[in-house]
């Protein structure tokens, strides 16, 4: 485009092609999940309640948690499917110190599943392992040094204080997860948009070896990409675990890698890396928790939201891909 | 009539509108080794795609043993007889000799696939050729040298009449050299005919029986290895002059400031061996030689890309180890890479963020970037080098080359270097560019920065330059400073000095 178009454009009250374009690309996650809430309210009988609001924000927290970090590590051009045992793990450890009674153990499985983050960054980085396969393996090791310190399997301790806190809504009203995630997103989107490390994020994303030989150490980047990732993951298996008082090692966070990549892809960053679009992440976990209990609350059996989760994915890939082009 | 094998007549081919090859004529005889050369751009690959059947030509004629073909794809040009042995060997790693050689052409018999019959095949055509191979073995146990004769086995099983070698001794060492060119004297005596491609000249004269030479997609002529010097090969190589450019810039003699950035005796055989200079504060130094002469390598040594096998590096006086491109960034050094595209640009990035990607540190507090800094540095360049786009929001890939060629010299001034490597930094771009990028040298020069210049075009370096380092094939063959720096000199030094070839 040349600037005599910009100038009638602009002449016009349109921004030029470009810029409506990316406006688009960031958005469209935020745009579709209007339109489903909009839809809902419309059509599906009980939705407009407090209750309503209140219960997706607790259901769709975690996955947004773990998805945030996980836009970092994708919007590298990287992938870390052990978030979900990372969860597990953390939970684990921080549930059987809070049976003997001790807080001290949450900082313990805080260092733990950090350090687990800080290798998946090491072997990817440092020895060019594929992270799907490097990943893998943690996501194994991870499951299953949580069932194997657990011993007995579900880990139950009694805490009420802890649990209080957190399940009491504040102001009455708001659940505390609005709040933790809240402050979860203007931190990352601030970290992304406003910062030189999202900046480097999103050139490395684009070009790797471009970022490198611009003086950006890539190494250290992405490394912190997944130590990030690590960090919400943690953060999303006490959640889980605070709600229920206890941790079970073989299911929390199982799956969860999958629904945190969907959200991700949903929201619009590209799977080969670039942007880390934050309010796409959220938006995307959001959209894809707003499936299930829409088919809940109309009684459309399980089995058919699977397939509408599965249509808005390819949907989100399809519409990204042609506005790349 | 000639015994042709095969007869380009006017080939041309266009790409979004830039001629890669303009009405190319030539033709290579039977048995005969025909050497294609030319400098970067200079059309060859196109050449050869259009030959092999993966580009297919806008205009003009090829005749293949008699007959006026097109083919569709590179397996109808394999089926009909040629055989394209490339760079980056076509191969699968995994599999072993035997099965590369007949790749697609698998022997049955009742069971399947015949292994006998297709290793005892694949065995007779090794003992042809007398090299040894065990072709049960997987290919990637080979070297670079045995690949290359795999690949060639398979033309010759498939019975080629024309092989076409795309830089086949890039990656070789004199022994392997010597190994190939063996199998290539065997092929010429069994009629079959050769288009090599090499940027390293004594090849061309050891091997060679006709050169034709391409610049800019044009045909400069065929001519028999007898009939042409090396002194004339370069020139009609590197050596005519754009004449849109007259411009010279006064060259100073900058030899009394400080060092900048000296070289001593770096290695990284085979691409550079033992080469020394230095740069002083504000001058233009200037590296000439053929592609392949080790001209990019001593760059991306010096910007810690990578690593020599011996020499050391002083930056300001002091030695360094530079580990990494980000070290040589922190010490003032700038690489304006040769490949834009693949090491250059952010492509989904804004022009804005383009620019400041280098200087992000400086326009940051606490972590946190300065919007109305960086907007200030982005149209500060954006107006200075007067790159045209839209707006600094718009995304550098939808730029032309020449304006993306100039974010990236932006990105770099942004970050005030006391050196900046220019490596072929007017390729693809037209002539005005090409105007404004060597006024913003002299511009670096008397701002106090030191420019290391490569280029292929020697006129541009003759413009440009305070001194001049020739180079042939890795090693520092001459040097040129003043009123001594002229396109003769430079191609005669490096058509002169062949003394160390071939040897390791």
């Amino acid at each position: 485009m040349d600037r005599t178009e910009a100038a009638v454009l602009s002449e016009r009250g349109l921004a030029p092609r470009h810029v409506r374009g990316a406006f688009l690309t960031k958005y469209a996650a935020a745009l579709a999940l209007l339109a489903f809430v909009v839809f809902n309210c419309l059509f599906t009988p009980n939705f407009v309640a407090w209750e309503t609001f209140s219960n997706i924000f607790t259901q769709t927290t975690k996955v947004a948690l773990v998805g945030l970090g996980l836009t970092l590590v994708i919007a590298t051009g990287g992938i870390d499917i052990s978030v979900g045992s990372a969860m597990g793990l953390g939970a684990t450890i921080a549930a059987l110190s809070l049976m003997s009674g001790s807080y001290a153990g949450i900082a313990l499985s805080f260092v733990v599943v950090v350090a687990f983050g800080l290798l998946a960054g090491i072997l990817s980085s440092r020895f060019s392992i594929l992270p799907l396969v490097s990943t893998l393996a943690l996501m194994y090791i991870m499951r299953g040094l949580g069932r194997g310190i657990s011993g007995r399997g579900t880990v139950t301790y009694n805490n009420p204080e802890l649990t209080n806190f957190f399940i009491t809504p504040i102001a009455g009203r708001f659940p505390v997860q609005f709040f933790i995630l809240l402050i979860a997103v203007v931190v990352m989107y601030l970290l992304v948009n406003q910062m030189k490390f999202g900046f480097d994020v999103e050139a490395y994303g684009n070009n790797p070896v471009a970022a490198r030989i611009s003086g950006i150490n890539t190494r250290r980047l992405t490394t912190i990409c997944y130590v990030i990732s690590a960090m919400f993951a943690w953060v999303a298996g006490i959640l889980v675990m605070v709600m229920v008082s206890s941790t079970d090692p073989a299911r929390v966070g199982v799956d969860m890698e999958l629904d945190a990549i969907a959200a991700t892809v949903i929201g619009g960053t590209p799977i080969t890396g670039g942007y880390p679009n934050i309010l796409g992440t959220v938006c995307g976990a959001f959209l894809l928790q707003l499936i299930i209990m829409m088919a809940n609350m109309n009684n459309i059996p399980y089995a058919y939201s699977l397939m509408i989760k599965a249509g808005i994915i390819l949907a989100a890939l399809v519409f990204h891909n042609l506005r790349k082009q | 009539m000639e015994d042709n094998i095969l007869e380009i007549r006017s080939l041309t081919k266009a790409f979004e509108g830039v001629m890669a090859v303009d009405h190319v004529s030539f033709s290579v005889r039977r048995g005969e080794v025909h050497a294609l050369m030319g400098e970067n751009g200079a059309g060859k690959s196109t050449v050869i795609k259009i030959i092999s059947g993966l580009y297919k030509a806008d205009s003009g004629e090829i005749i293949y043993d008699g007959e006026k073909c097109s083919f569709a794809n590179a397996l109808g040009a394999q089926h009909a007889g040629i055989s394209t042995v490339y760079q980056e060997l076509n191969m699968i790693p995994a599999l072993s000799v035997s099965e590369n050689i007949f790749l697609g052409r698998y022997p049955f018999d009742a069971w399947g696939i015949d292994w006998k019959a297709m290793n005892a095949a694949a065995q007779s055509l090794v003992s042809d050729l007398e090299v040894g191979i065990d072709v049960r073995k997987p290919l990637n146990e080979f070297g670079a040298a045995k690949k290359q004769i795999i690949s060639i086995l398979r033309a010759i099983s498939l019975k080629s009449k024309l092989i076409v070698m795309d830089e086949p001794t890039s990656s070789l060492d004199a022994n392997e050299v010597e190994l190939l060119f063996g199998i290539i004297d065997k092929l010429k005596s069994a009629g079959i005919a050769v288009i090599f491609i090499t940027h390293r000249l004594d090849e061309v004269y050891r091997r060679c029986d006709r050169i034709t030479i391409l610049k800019d997609g044009r045909n400069e002529g065929t001519y028999a290895v007898n009939e042409l010097s090396q002194y004339q090969l370069l020139e009609k190589m590197v050596g005519r002059k754009s004449l849109a450019l007259e411009h010279n810039r006064t060259r100073r003699d900058a030899r009394g400031e400080d060092r900048v950035l000296e070289v001593r005796n770096i290695c990284r055989v085979p691409y550079v061996r033992n080469v020394s200079f230095a740069i002083h504060r504000g001058e233009v130094l200037g590296l000439a030689g053929l592609l392949g002469s080790g001209r990019t390598e001593i760059a991306r040594i010096v910007f810690g890309c990578d690593m020599p096998d011996s020499g050391e590096i002083m930056v300001n006086g002091t030695h360094l180890d530079l580990r990494s491109p980000a070290d040589a960034v922190s010490r003032g050094m700038a690489f304006c890479t040769e490949n834009r595209r693949e090491e250059g640009i952010f492509p989904n990035m804004s022009v804005q963020n383009n620019i400041v990607a280098c200087a992000l540190s400086k326009l940051t507090t606490l972590g946190f970037i300065n919007d109305g800094k960086r907007k200030e540095v982005s149209s500060d360049y954006i107006r200075k080098l007067a790159i045209k786009t839209s707006s600094p929001g718009q995304l550098v890939k939808k730029l032309s080359g020449g304006n993306q060629q100039k974010v990236i010299l932006s990105r770099w001034l942004a970050m005030n270097p006391e050196l900046i490597i220019l490596d072929e930094p007017t390729r693809g771009i037209d002539v005005g560019g090409k105007r404004e990028i060597e006024s913003l040298i002299g511009e670096f020069s008397l701002r106090g920065i030191s420019v290391l210049f490569i280029s292929s075009e020697l006129s541009e370096l003759v413009r440009n330059c305070d001194r001049i380092i020739v180079l042939r094939d890795g090693r520092a063959v001459g040097e040129l400073s003043g009123d001594d720096i002229n396109e003769q000199s430079i191609i005669w030094m490096i058509a002169h000095n062949r003394q160390a070839d071939g040897q390791n």
